[in-house]
């Protein structure tokens, strides 16, 4: 699937920015009729039935709640105004112009946006890497004459002065990050946002919820989607398209705060102050931002709307949730910079030569496209110089050697293998289904050797060994890397071109030792042992609450070369979520153990692979590449 | 019952020597390849749309501002010849000899001509009359048979039941859902058509009621009970040609149903000849408490348990007052607020009706060419509706209505509804407006059929839904359509919905669907049913019901379990198992069990 892009920085510079945001703005007229009942969110029938019911038909509590429900929805309602759009963008086109080479989008994915905004609601559900996500999306709708979505947005902006009430004005509403179980607070959004989807026309949220630090993917948030689902199902619309949008940015404006922040230091409160001053410093080359608008994923093709089934359930929410995650995976480019850090965050090695990692980054990057996916830039001598160029803050190229920087004075000394990681993330849902292929056939040919040791019949062939091992990895890992192909079959497929485990006699595989199965092995390496101490601590019990179990986990890390990915927090909670979904463990008052065989039975598997994986790679403890490894490459 | 025709053995004996001749002076008035009678329909000639036949208040009149709104709105194309009909192939019938010699024994009518044979595979659906005039029709009774009196029917059932035979009742053949189309049956199929007992039996003006044979038809039926200052007051838009007996099979709804009641609070009882004997309660009583109500669970069963013969009907004396009312509204919300509240204070017209602003714009154009003064005026009304009243000519709505009953009472009920009228900012615009719309309703099927030659295929489905879904029903419709109309390519559409009753809980919607296939399919009538199956999915996925007065029939039958659990379907199938073990009456309406 190869996609084209045009810079729309470029197409327009014929035009003065000044005169662009004047432009005439004329977006697709709107076929769908819309007999909207609830105008008035406050009586309509669910905030009323809720409010009946929290006030137990006191009527003085219902004045009350009456009162708190406006208050509710003065605080949450945004004032979209065009001429504010207009203004806006005429700062936002000055930014992007200093900050970025490009702003790459791709035209296909608008066409089909403009053929579905006029004759569907549409639900836009943006990758969140950075607080620019949502600017940038409401820029290009404005650039190409889309309807402009009404934005959900977390409330940490409405306390910067001014510039809350300016995203209001863009369109932006803003929703309580945590309102526990406030039932008035929740219908009152949910009414809200399907008001917003019937006669704005068009949504936006986002759906991993919050900004991702760690570069990967989120699991998803199914609330926000639900509240679409179930207007769907209960016959409020007639259907709603959910379209992925993805944002990639070559760098990310907030990388060092990330990096800070997962190294320990806490978010700092947003303050305009703060916002201007970051602007001020922001000086540097940021090089190119990708948005690539996926195809749309339609309620009505992805939830059975039958009379009789009860309207809006989660499950059908939930899946459909991880339907748009996935189809963001697929959509999202990896950005050439994260297969250059590969490089640096899968040893203690901290310099590489400039041919060795063009070698590598080209390796990788075969595995990338052999699946049908992109990569922001195709790796060259000249497109890897750029794009070192762009990151110069986090490596240095001296005499044909790149190496990592030290970081400034008074940072912690691992921050810049921090952002690395961070970039190293941004590739793992791509490397993730070879490297768990690798593993699979690792695992099996390990079982084998076992076999052939104690003289037994083989009961099972290989392959399906292989397959087992597949499937059981898959399930671990898909709530850390979604869209893992289904079987191994898939996977196998697509690096035939390079192989990186060769067929020997008897149908036995066994993995090729070079520098890209090496990488791969280390990449994963470290996701497992995160996993191996997590439910380690679990079944010591030792630990009260989820925050508990994470920060000791990642003091856990401290001893390790690989420490920076241990303090990758989402990848803790990712995992711990997926023990929750399964009912395997409980956080009420205090966290307990319910299927201690279960955990027990992950340990296993888990330190399985960790041993296998040793074998195959004896300095993976360490940290160290052997030299046969980088001599081989070097040829 | 039997009792009757004994009375009478000569008229009886002379419809039997001459049967054939009286049935064919009824149909003689009627189209065989089209809605309605002979003499009425649209043409075009000379450049312009006609309506010609005088039985219509339309008149014999020529239709400028029709004409151009076929070009506009559905992109007719008048310069194009209309789509050729082709002669149809109708296969010879399959009837052993032996019957026909056994039904000509007993002296019951019957008839193997190809034409009337022809006449009874179909109903007036869409997919019926395109494959009437143009297409192949399928599978064809082989037999028309034309029982006189109960006992006829009787000896019918039996012989079929010998002989094994399959039946299917037919009275008007209006029906729009495929009930009358021939199944799918190795056996020989017979029609049994009702029109020769069309006799109102007995009129008791002490309990009001009347007794009817089923084979009569609305418009017959209410001309001989005027003869008594009586009415039923029963008038579905089919009521010209449909039958009591029709109307029983599909639970059918009158436009009057405010004052009168539907079909099922008309009848206090009836005949119904099945199979397994005659279904019939041994007396006459308003209401009863004897365990499940046989009324209620035999009507709407789509000739399925057996043939209706009879019925006793409530009757009401003929009303002292007509009057028609039509109010114009800013938008289709603010009609439907107020047909909500009117229906809710209980000061119901005997008919409401809201029509969107297509409709409205459609009815509009069925006006004869205007006078330099009529043009004055309506020029006028604009300026006066758009600048002062702040209408948008594109969003208004127009409810009609229809008041009747006692002078005062109507007088004081008209007064009211305008005042709820006036506060949801509606403008009073007469009786001349409200009676075109009510007139429109007949007429329509004929527009329809004048459609198809000019490669417009159109058709109506209605549902019924609560009063909280009825808005979000109608555009969840309409967007539906609209959006797979214009994914397939098709330019020139129009979706128009209406509501056509109120009741206290809900509203019944009635949607004309219609489009241009030039150049789009060779199969308009299966884009057409592809479409239609959209949108039923989407009135029940937005809350609707299945249908409120057209039946299941065949076209619909598909979605039956999706409308209520297992053990419910399941009840359907144990009854049409108890009255038609063999299943004679084999229409297969409604739902059949899959056989696997």
């Amino acid at each position: 699937m190869e996609t084209s892009y045009e810079n729309i920085l470029c197409t327009r510079l014929e035009k003065s920015d000044f005169a662009w945001v004047t432009k005439e703005y004329k977006p697709p007229r709107r076929q769908f009729i819309n007999f909207n009942e609830s105008e008035d969110i406050l009586n309509s029938a669910p905030v009323t039935a809720v409010i009946e019911q929290l006030s137990g038909g006191d009527v003085e509590r219902m004045r009350k709640l009456k009162k708190n429900g406006e208050e509710i929805l003065k605080e949450l309602c945004h004032t979209k105004q065009l001429h504010w759009v207009r203004w806006t963008g005429l700062v936002l086109s000055k930014l992007l112009r200093r900050l970025y080479n490009a702003v790459y989008v791709n035209p296909e994915g608008i066409e089909n946006l403009r053929n579905i905004s006029g004759s569907t609601p549409v639900v836009l559900l943006p990758t969140h890497r950075s607080y620019a996500d949502f600017l940038v999306i409401s820029y290009i709708m404005f650039h190409y004459n889309l309807p402009l979505p009404a934005i959900a947005a977390g409330m940490d902006f409405k306390g910067m002065a001014g510039v809350g009430e300016l995203l209001r004005n863009c369109g932006a509403f803003f929703i309580r990050r945590s309102f526990g179980t406030d039932k008035l607070y929740w219908t009152i959004v949910s009414e809200y946002m399907k008001s917003q989807l019937i006669e704005n026309g068009t949504l936006e949220f986002f759906i991993e919820g919050t900004r991702s630090r760690s570069g990967t993917f989120l699991s998803p948030k199914f609330g926000l989607v639900s509240v679409i689902t179930e207007a769907f199902s209960a016959g409020r619309v007639f259907d709603a398209a959910f379209v992925p949008v993805s944002v990639s940015y070559d760098r990310v404006l907030e990388e060092t705060l990330f990096a800070r922040e997962t190294e320990g230091t806490m978010k700092p409160q947003e303050s305009t102050s703060g916002l201007l001053k970051a602007l001020s410093t922001l000086k540097e080359n940021y090089g190119n931002i990708f948005i690539t608008i996926g195809n749309p994923i339609y309620s009505s093709q992805h939830i059975p709307r039958l009379p009789g089934n009860p309207a809006g359930n989660r499950e059908t929410a939930e899946r459909l949730a991880e339907t748009c995650i996935n189809a963001l995976v697929d959509l999202t480019p990896v950005p050439l910079f994260s297969l250059v850090s590969v490089q640096f965050t899968t040893s203690m090695v901290s310099q590489a030569s400039y041919i060795q990692l063009l070698h590598t980054v080209n390796e990788l990057s075969d595995l990338v496209v052999g699946q049908h996916s992109r990569i922001t830039q195709k790796p060259s001598l000249s497109t890897l110089k750029d794009c070192l160029t762009v990151h110069k803050n986090l490596v240095r190229v001296c005499n044909g050697t790149v190496s990592i920087k030290e970081p400034d004075q008074g940072e912690s000394t691992t921050l810049n293998l921090q952002m690395l990681q961070i970039y190293t993330n941004q590739a793992l849902h791509r490397l993730a289904a070879p490297a768990t292929a690798v593993l699979s056939v690792l695992l099996a040919s390990a079982d084998e050797d076992d076999i052939i040791e104690e003289d037994m019949n083989p009961v099972l062939d290989q392959s399906s060994l292989v397959e087992q091992y597949y499937s059981a990895l898959r399930l671990v890992l898909t709530p850390e890397m979604p869209a893992l192909p289904v079987n191994f079959r898939d996977g196998i497929q697509q690096y035939q071109t390079k192989p990186l485990w060769t067929e020997q006699q008897r149908g036995t595989c066994s993995v090729n030792r070079s520098t890209v199965t090496i990488l791969l092995i280390r990449l994963l390496y470290p996701v497992l042992k995160v996993y191996s101490c997590i439910v380690h601590v679990l079944l010591s019990q030792k630990c009260n609450t989820e925050c508990d179990v994470i920060q000791t986990v990642r003091n856990l890390g401290d001893k390790y070369w690989y420490r920076h990915y241990f303090r990758n927090l989402s990848s803790q909670s990712n995992f711990l979520k997926k023990l929750k979904k399964d009912n395997v463990i409980v956080f009420d008052k205090g966290c307990r153990v319910k299927n201690g065989a279960v955990l027990e039975e992950t340990l296993n598997f888990l330190n399985k692979c960790l041993a296998t994986m040793k074998n195959f790679d004896c300095d993976i403890q360490s940290g160290c590449l052997q030299q046969t490894v980088l001599c081989h490459s070097k040829l | 019952m039997t009792s009757v025709f004994k009375e009478n053995p000569d008229e009886s004996n002379s419809r039997k020597r001459n049967p054939l001749e009286e049935v064919r002076q009824g149909r003689e008035l009627v189209k065989l390849d089209g809605w309605g009678y002979a003499d009425s329909g649209f043409v075009f000639e000379e450049n312009i749309v006609s309506f010609v036949g005088e039985r219509y208040k339309i008149g014999k009149l020529e239709l400028p501002y029709f004409t151009a709104w076929c070009t506009d709105v559905l992109g007719v194309d008048f310069s194009q010849p209309p789509v050729q009909r082709r002669p149809l192939d109708i296969p010879p019938p399959k009837v052993e000899k032996r019957c026909l010699e056994i039904l000509e024994k007993n002296g019951v009518g019957f008839c193997t001509e190809d034409r009337y044979r022809v006449f009874h595979a179909h109903g007036h659906g869409l997919g019926d009359i395109y494959a009437v005039r143009y297409g192949s029709i399928g599978r064809v009774p082989d037999l028309v048979v034309y029982p006189a009196n109960q006992a006829e029917v009787e000896l019918v059932i039996s012989f079929a039941m010998e002989h094994n035979l399959a039946i299917i009742p037919f009275g008007g053949g209006t029906t729009v859902t495929g009930a009358v189309n021939c199944p799918d049956d190795p056996r020989s199929i017979i029609s049994l058509d009702m029109s020769r007992m069309c006799k109102v039996v007995e009129i008791d003006d002490r309990n009001c009621t009347a007794t009817v044979e089923t084979g009569i038809t609305g418009k017959h039926l209410e001309e001989e009970l005027s003869k008594s200052g009586y009415t039923v007051g029963h008038e579905p838009d089919s009521y010209e040609f449909s039958t009591l007996g029709g109307w029983l099979s599909t639970r059918a709804s009158g436009m009057k149903k405010n004052v009168y009641g539907n079909i099922e609070d008309i009848v206090i009882s009836f005949t119904l000849v099945t199979p397994r004997g005659v279904v019939k309660k041994h007396f006459q009583a308003p209401r009863v408490s004897i365990g499940p109500d046989i009324n209620n669970y035999v009507l709407g069963s789509e000739g399925s348990f057996g043939v209706f013969t009879q019925a006793t009907l409530k009757i009401c004396k003929l009303p002292d007052v007509k009057k028609h009312g039509s109010v114009l509204f800013p938008d289709f919300q603010s009609g439907f607020y107020f047909m909500e509240q009117v229906s809710k204070e209980g000061c119901k017209p005997a008919s409401i009706r809201l029509i969107d602003n297509e409709q409205f714009l459609f009815g509009q154009s069925l006006k004869a060419k205007e006078t330099f003064r009529d043009r004055l005026i309506s020029t006028a009304k604009k300026f006066y509706l758009a600048r002062y009243c702040k209408f948008d000519l594109k969003k208004i709505c127009l409810v009609t209505m229809l008041f009747q009953g006692e002078k005062e009472e109507t007088e004081r009920q008209e007064k009211r509804v305008l005042s709820i009228a006036a506060d949801h900012g509606g403008l009073d615009t007469g009786g001349e407006n409200g009676e075109r719309g009510y007139t429109l309703t007949f007429i329509i099927a004929y527009i329809r059929d004048f459609g198809l030659d000019y490669r417009i295929v159109a058709e109506s489905f209605e549902t019924s839904v609560p009063w909280d879904k009825t808005l979000s029903l109608c555009a969840n419709v309409k967007n539906r359509l609209g959006r797979e109309c214009r994914t397939r390519g098709i330019r020139h559409f129009l979706i128009s919905s209406r509501i056509t009753q109120t009741y206290h809980s809900g509203a019944v919607v009635y949607f004309y669907f219609a489009f241009n296939h030039t150049g789009i399919t060779e199969d308009p009538v299966g884009l057409y049913t592809e479409l239609e199956h959209i949108a039923r999915q989407e009135i029940l996925g937005s809350g609707g019901s299945l249908s409120h007065h057209h039946g299941v029939g065949k076209v619909r039958k598909m979605f039956m379990p999706q409308t209520m659990t297992q053990p419910a379907l399941d009840s359907f199938v144990a009854l049409k198992n108890h009255f038609d073990p063999k299943n004679i009456f084999a229409a297969g309406n409604l739902y059949t069990r899959s056989k696997l």
